[in-house]
């Protein structure tokens, strides 16, 4: 929809059809819903990407590969 | 008999063959005959109702093809549960693939263990090949040497955002093991029904699991070194001990000989455990699992959604009766506690539940197809 310079800002809504508003309503939530879920996973990645750098995945190995024996109810 | 069987043949329109004969033969006149024949079936007519009802040797007949193209409720639910469990299964394999260790009683020692994976498996179980992402973060709170466990979390801020709580569903070895325990007896406990406010109270106990026994004391084990432990797989995880203590401790004799109060505490809370799971479904993921409780923070922002179109509800609570976490469906689709298995969608008859990664219910989107084309 094309703003139309005369209006004042935040009326464009009140002047769209019952149709386009749908629309708008509808569009609007899937963006937000993809503006979350982007923001998360890409946080996620660069998370993972910062440990990966620091080489933190070494750590989590050397954990990994002996047995702990607080987790089998010894330790 | 012979009359009244006759008579009942005459009354559903079947004759055969010499039934029509001896008919033939009753009649004196060819005009008699012709006008009588008018009213018999001819061979080559379409098949009567009653032998319409019988299906056909070769080919399905209409109620299984009925069935093929658009299943009951009851048969979508059969097949959805036959095709998570294949997944179940094979995410479990997969998990633990390090098949000789369960004879020789030694875990896996190779560079995959670098790879957290996303369900509850604990690393020191003999078939594992990856790490459990709880022990790992815990080990990697109370390393000093580590400024913030960037890897570990990161992976399941990951996980969580992609599929949210979907991964007890489908891909967490200890989820597939309580959905087997569920199948023994059909009689369960309803604990969300006779004791709500309990019920209420007590899954707030996993939340408390994550941030006492996995975030805070781990943490704190950076100043008081006492404290540097992992915590909740010390002192709470059944994972271990079914997973790897029970197993590692028949096969090693040396660890027979260390054996204390620890491993008496633990085995005692794996049989309780592994006992409520058979009347409670998902006992352990609804009350007490740390890792469940960090994903459902997802749950209203992964990909994996549960959807729920209200104008095409007709309130008939098949979604309820099935749903594993005891929840009040429809309405709690988005709520922290549903693992988005799928089940309440296969139950239901008017499809208003869909699973998966959509962005629009059907009446939305159909909404939104009349507006647009309203347009033009």
């Amino acid at each position: 929809m094309k703003a139309d310079p005369q209006m004042k800002p935040g009326s464009e809504r009140q002047a769209m059809s019952p149709a386009e508003r749908r629309r708008f309503a509808y569009v609007r939530r899937a963006a937000a819903e993809n503006r979350r879920f982007a923001l998360i996973f890409f946080s996620g990645t660069l998370l993972l990407l910062l440990g990966l750098l620091l080489g933190q995945e070494e750590s989590v190995l050397r954990k990994a590969i002996f047995l702990c024996l607080e987790c089998i109810g010894i330790g | 008999m012979d009359s009244r069987l006759n008579r009942k043949e005459e009354a559903r329109g079947v004759f055969s063959a010499e039934q029509l004969q001896q008919e033939a033969r009753n009649y004196s006149s060819a005009d008699q005959l012709k006008s009588q024949e008018a009213q018999w079936p001819s061979p080559t007519e379409p098949l009567q109702p009653q032998e319409a009802l019988r299906p056909a040797l070769t080919e399905p007949g209409p109620l299984k093809r009925q069935e093929l193209h658009n299943p009951s409720p009851m048969e979508r639910l059969r097949r959805h549960r036959l095709k998570r469990t294949l997944i179940q299964a094979a995410a479990t394999f997969l998990t633990n693939a390090h098949l000789s260790g369960f004879f020789t009683g030694n875990i896996y020692q190779g560079s995959l263990k670098k790879i957290c994976v996303p369900g509850l498996n604990c690393y020191s179980c003999p078939g594992a090949l990856g790490a459990c992402p709880l022990g790992a973060l815990q080990s990697a709170l109370f390393d000093s040497n580590q400024l913030f466990p960037f890897y570990v979390l990161g992976f399941l801020v990951l996980i969580g955002s992609l599929l949210g709580r979907a991964v007890c569903a489908f891909l967490c070895p200890f989820g597939f093991i309580q959905d087997l325990l569920a199948r023994i007896t059909k009689k369960k406990a309803r604990p969300e029904r006779r004791f709500p406010r309990l019920d209420r109270c007590a899954r707030a106990i996993k939340f408390v699991n994550l941030f006492l026994l996995v975030l805070l004391l781990p943490l704190m084990g950076r100043w008081f070194s006492g404290l540097a432990s992992p915590w909740f797989c010390k002192l709470l995880c059944p994972a271990g001990t079914i997973e790897a203590g029970w197993f590692l401790t028949l096969l090693n004799p040396q660890l027979r000989r260390l054996i204390g109060w620890l491993f008496g505490w633990k085995s005692l809370l794996a049989i309780a455990v592994i006992t409520a799971c058979v009347f409670i479904p998902r006992f352990f993921c609804r009350y007490l699992c740390p890792l469940g409780a960090f994903y459902a923070f997802f749950n209203r922002f992964a990909l994996t959604r549960l959807r729920f179109d209200k104008a095409a509800c007709i309130h008939c609570g098949r979604c309820e009766q099935v749903c594993p976490m005891g929840l009040a469906m429809p309405e709690l689709h988005e709520s922290l506690e549903c693992i988005r298995c799928g089940r309440c969608a296969a139950a239901c008859p008017s499809s208003c539940l869909s699973c998966g990664v959509k962005k629009l219910t059907p009446s939305e989107a159909a909404a939104l197809a009349r507006a647009y084309a309203s347009e033009r």
